[in-house]
């Protein structure tokens, strides 16, 4: 295939793993891709494929007029590139007021990475520097955005969140769109299985051979390991380190009844569908 | 008749039919560029580059700022503005100053960089970077501690055979942030907005505008990390090549034009006579006191 293959997820869900499975698929390297290069197409809220691509210094620009633009841009590099382009996305699927999606479905594919939100509170915390209440209410915001504060540059543009569950269903239900749900559980309990699944979903012509090494380069401890030699460049400051733990469950030790009640009543619905509970 | 004005801006003299309040507004001269207002083609004609809102072929360049205006910029001498119906003149002269400039002087075989430049003992000194490194703000604050500014953003350089690369200087503004302007304790209730819905300010540097080209002695690309304290590290001569090109404004700009080649030859002139340093700051906090003084230290021994 050609065109863009969107790398979805609500942030903490197994997007960065996901996208070091297929940096070591592509490379086909005897050695793990080392994790400061990972050659995917960057994220989609970048700031510099825009201004290079409209001409246009999206710094002078409002949030409403970059996502005016933002559906052109995707839709010029989907028709240009010669091998799909992986882009990783944290945007919910939104639409414009003219009901144009802000990321275009022609010419594209994607993969939802998906997690259970009891694990991803924990995760987010650490990532968002907050206490696990203040998490969780965010994940339960529908105007929950990144990179939104009007009275600055951020280095990305602004990204609409919503809630973890309407991220979710923005995404599995949006019309039209060609996409696959990759349940990060499934990836660290049956990697094997579940990256060849996507692959061919995708329709990609690789050897066994070279998921099964991607598969075993990608594996946390490899991560991890890598993170603790050279550092990990796109570890958000003041967390002691990115690839933290990589498990599941481990919000068994650390969600009082009280938090674990809000998560769910919050999410029940997208949890179920999903099979977290 | 019309009303013109003449300015002076990156070396130029401009005739303009647009009352462009950033400019330095000069009495006489013969014009090397004009800017008019007319009907702008929908497109160019064999464009060889189409991009999403722009697109180009030697000795033509157009623009569309959706709901502020059509920029055609040709041949280097002439920049036709077609604006919206709905449009307000700060930001017809926003994108004009930007990005229509920085065509017009790639068409002019002008070296463009994206940085902003100031002087430093009769040497020019460029901080480059991506969108948001934050060049903007620390020319301003290297503005406050009385070093004069060249250019803001866009960041001409002149190569020639006679004399060594030349920053030409663009003209007195510099556009601050909100939160930037905070951290340099300027108060911007009284500045203009650059465009009405955003929390972005022009500073105009009148006083303290260099004049004159200055040659490029150094340049800073400025980055952010995950790290701690500020950290200018000289790039190894292959890699100047690379930062030089990497941080031309607007690259796709020459594809159109035809104008790689001799792009290419003049990042060689510049990356022989400047010396090109990586900055990187820790990231989260901009922590502008601590890259301003480890920076003057440099600056201070040039």
């Amino acid at each position: 295939m050609k065109g863009i293959v969107w790398l979805a997820s609500y942030p903490k869900s197994g997007n960065t793993w996901f996208r070091t499975l297929i940096s070591n698929l592509m490379s086909n390297s005897q050695e793990p891709v080392d994790i400061n290069q990972l050659s995917t197409g960057g994220i989609a809220s970048g700031r510099e494929r825009f201004d290079e691509l409209t001409g246009i210094e999206s710094g002078d620009l409002t949030f409403e007029e970059i996502d005016q633009l933002r559906p052109e841009v995707y839709t010029y590099l989907a028709q240009t590139v010669e091998k799909p382009l992986f882009v990783k996305v944290h945007d919910a699927y939104t639409y414009l007021s003219d009901g144009r999606p802000l990321l275009p479905s022609e010419n594209c594919k994607a993969i939802y990475l998906i997690r259970n939100p009891l694990d991803v509170a924990i995760s987010f915390s650490h990532h968002l520097r907050r206490d696990l209440d203040t998490t969780i209410e965010r994940m339960g915001d529908s105007t929950f955005c990144f990179c939104a504060k009007p009275d600055r540059m951020h280095n990305q543009l602004r990204q609409q969140l919503l809630t973890w569950s309407e991220h979710v269903e923005s995404w599995v239900d949006a019309p039209g769109l060609d996409i696959h749900v990759v349940r990060y559980e499934d990836l660290k309990a049956q990697p094997l299985e579940t990256f060849t699944q996507a692959i061919s979903f995708l329709g990609l012509t690789v050897e066994e051979e070279q998921i099964q090494r991607a598969v075993e380069f990608s594996d946390f401890k490899v991560l991890k390991k890598q993170e603790e030699e050279k550092g990990f460049k796109e570890k958000p400051p003041g967390m002691p380190a990115f690839f933290r733990e990589g498990k599941t469950g481990g919000w068994k030790e650390r969600l009082n009844e009280e938090q674990v009640e809000k998560i769910i009543n919050q999410h029940r619905r997208v949890m179920e569908r999903f099979h977290y509970l | 008749m019309k009303q013109r004005y003449l300015y002076h801006a990156y070396g130029l003299i401009i005739l303009s039919e647009i009352l462009l309040t950033e400019l330095k507004e000069i009495g006489e001269g013969e014009p090397d560029v004009v800017i008019r207002m007319d009907i702008v083609p929908e497109s160019i004609e064999d464009a060889v580059v189409k991009m999403v809102r722009f697109e180009a072929s030697p000795g033509a360049f157009l623009l569309k700022v959706d709901g502020i205006a059509k920029y055609y910029v040709r041949e280097g001498k002439e920049i036709i503005v077609e604006p919206y119906n709905v449009a307000r003149e700060e930001d017809i002269r926003l994108f004009l100053l930007g990005s229509a400039f920085a065509a017009l002087l790639h068409q002019r075989q002008t070296l463009v960089l994206h940085g902003s430049a100031i002087g430093v003992n009769g040497k020019g000194v460029i901080f480059t970077g991506v969108s948001g490194a934050g060049k903007s703000t620390l020319a301003a604050a290297l503005f406050q501690k009385g070093y004069p500014i060249l250019t803001d953003d866009v960041c001409a350089v002149k190569i020639s055979a006679q004399e060594a690369p030349q920053i030409i200087p663009g003209f007195p503004r510099l556009k601050l942030w909100a939160d930037a302007a905070e951290k340099l304790g300027t108060d911007v209730s009284n500045l203009p907005r650059i465009r009405e819905k955003l929390d972005k300010y022009g500073l105009k540097v009148e006083n303290a505008f260099q004049q004159q080209p200055l040659p490029v002695k150094s340049i800073y690309i400025l980055s952010n990390q995950d790290q701690e304290g500020v950290s200018i590290t000289p790039l190894a001569k292959l890699d100047k090549l690379e930062a030089l090109i990497k941080n031309t404004y607007r690259f796709r700009f020459l594809e159109g034009q035809g104008g790689k080649p001799r792009h290419f030859q003049q990042c060689v002139e510049v990356a022989k006579a400047a010396e090109i340093y990586q900055v990187v700051r820790p990231r989260g906090g901009f922590c502008l006191d601590e890259l301003v003084s480890a920076l003057e230290k440099e600056l201070r021994e040039l």
